[in-house]
């Protein structure tokens, strides 16, 4: 079986049918296109959620009543957890010199003492920074009696989380009906195309023509079209890319594995389409 | 090398086209089978070349049968024989090369020799200078040229000619007439149709058939 051939017909039908295909394109471009522009949200909600997540603490305030020997006892407690990365001790009188600094006035004047509570800071490791795992830890520390009270910001990570875990859900879901769109247009495209080419693909085989011969050049034109759809899309994309970096806000572009992986989504999901098509030429 | 044995064929149950043909046509033979339109002429061509099956009867070539014929043996079939189609089939979005070259394509033959077997029946039909035409560029001779050298390229072991001067003027006529005469005197196995009385006549150095509502006089 001759691929190159074979790969030489589907372009120059490819190119011969410009009318339909180019259709075909450009409806898997724009199509892609949602899905692209929604992977690249969702890459970069991605990113500010772990770029929030690197930046996370959680305070543990301390009784004011606490003693020299139950905080160092609370240190080592907070050591041993295996969702602490690093614990470090603010007395009252640093977190007063923090909030002075901040500021820039002097906090005590008309003040009996420091009413700023000692504290623990606490890094997390990476694989805790989850709201369950951190309100799980939180509720440990706070059995302590040395502890008032304990701080991570979880209703800002509760949102952050909510709104990743919604945009994944709502990308299966659209990426879904777009890639079975995908399929369909791929399908009906090269069934147009095969009424097109009905007399072709008759002579061919009254020429004694193998079934692959014929199959062949559909196959190649069903995996162009998915190819040039995609990219259509990630030109698009990279154009709105470029306007939301100049207009907007800068944005990260999609990793190349990402690219690729999904590129070869759509080939896989072009040659399903052309093959649902191609059933019939079987029988011709 | 060809054998019809009481071959018929009924379309729609009731349409009779052909009935009970018995005919046979040896390697080098030219078989001319004449009759007015609407003899069955064409369907007869369209049984040998297997492009539709009998309802009765059968058709025997090379050693194989046409009953069951399915699969690679009909590939096998359809590759020893070059039709030169009534309504010619050639497609229009290919150029007069590529149209000739078909036939070996399908063969599976190398690209060299593809190419130099399509420039060799190019020069044989002194068509060189129209290789990169398409056919809606050619005029009704050359078109018939073009429709020959696919249906010889490749060397068949039986041609299949079906009504080859149909619509040609009488210079066309007389030298694709002259071309058929040529390959059978270069050793081809030619069946060819025509409503023609005087390509009849000039064929009559050879077997000529009458065909009349489907049946052999």
């Amino acid at each position: 079986m001759s691929w190159g051939y074979s790969f030489q017909e589907a372009l120059s039908d490819f190119w011969q049918d410009k009318a339909t295909t180019l259709m075909a394109v450009i409806t898997i471009g724009f199509s892609l296109l949602v899905l692209n522009f929604f992977l690249l949200l969702i890459w970069n909600l991605n990113q500010i959620v772990k770029d929030f997540k690197k930046q996370f603490q959680m305070q543990v305030y301390l009784v004011p009543s606490v003693q020299t020997g139950e905080i160092a006892d609370l240190e080592a407690f907070l050591r041993a957890q295996p969702e602490v990365e690093k614990a470090k001790f603010v007395s009252q009188k640093e977190a007063l010199k923090e909030m002075e600094a901040f500021f820039g006035v002097d906090l005590l004047k008309g003040l009996e003492g420091n009413p700023l509570p000692g504290s623990f800071v606490l890094d997390i490791r990476e694989r805790f920074r989850v709201p369950a795992a951190l309100q799980y830890l939180a509720n440990k520390i706070k059995s302590k009696p040395s502890v008032e009270g304990v701080e991570f910001g979880k209703e800002s990570l509760d949102r952050l989380d909510n709104l990743f875990q919604t945009a994944v859900k709502v990308a299966i879901l659209f990426g879904g009906f777009i890639l079975l769109a995908l399929v369909l247009i791929v399908a009906n495209t090269i069934r147009l195309l095969m009424n097109l080419k009905k007399e072709t693909v008759r002579l061919y085989r009254l020429l004694g023509a193998r079934a692959g011969l014929v199959v062949l050049p559909f196959v190649w034109e069903s995996l162009l079209l998915g190819l040039s759809g995609t990219l259509l899309s990630l030109l698009l994309l990279g154009g709105i890319f470029k306007i939301f970096q100049l207009k907007l806000f800068p944005l990260i572009f999609l990793p190349y594995q990402i690219i690729l992986f999904l590129t070869g989504a759509v080939l896989v999901l072009s040659l399903v389409g052309g093959l649902i098509s191609l059933r019939k030429l079987a029988s011709v | 090398m060809l054998e019809l044995r009481n071959l018929g064929k009924v379309y729609s149950g009731k349409i009779v086209a052909l009935f009970n043909i018995n005919l046979s046509l040896n390697p080098g033979e030219l078989l001319t089978i004449f009759g007015p339109t609407g003899a069955g002429k064409t369907t007869l061509i369209k049984l040998i070349s297997a492009e539709e099956s009998p309802s009765d009867g059968e058709i025997l070539f090379d050693g194989l049968s046409s009953i069951k014929l399915k699969g690679k043996r009909l590939q096998e079939w359809r590759q020893k024989i070059g039709t030169l189609y009534q309504d010619l089939r050639l497609l229009k979005e290919k150029t007069v090369a590529r149209n000739i070259a078909l036939p070996l394509r399908v063969l599976g033959k190398k690209r060299r020799e593809i190419e130099s077997l399509t420039l060799e029946m190019l020069s044989f039909l002194r068509l060189e200078a129209r290789k990169d035409a398409y056919p809606e560029e050619l005029s009704s001779g050359e078109k018939q040229k073009v429709a020959l050298a696919r249906a010889i390229v490749s060397q068949p072991q039986l041609i299949l000619a079906d009504e080859p001067t149909g619509n040609l003027d009488p210079p066309s006529r007389m030298e694709i007439l002259n071309l058929i005469r040529g390959l059978n005197h270069l050793g081809s196995t030619i069946l060819l149709t025509t409503n023609q009385k005087e390509v009849a006549d000039f064929l009559s150095f050879a077997k000529v058939c009458e065909l009349s509502l489907g049946r052999i006089r």
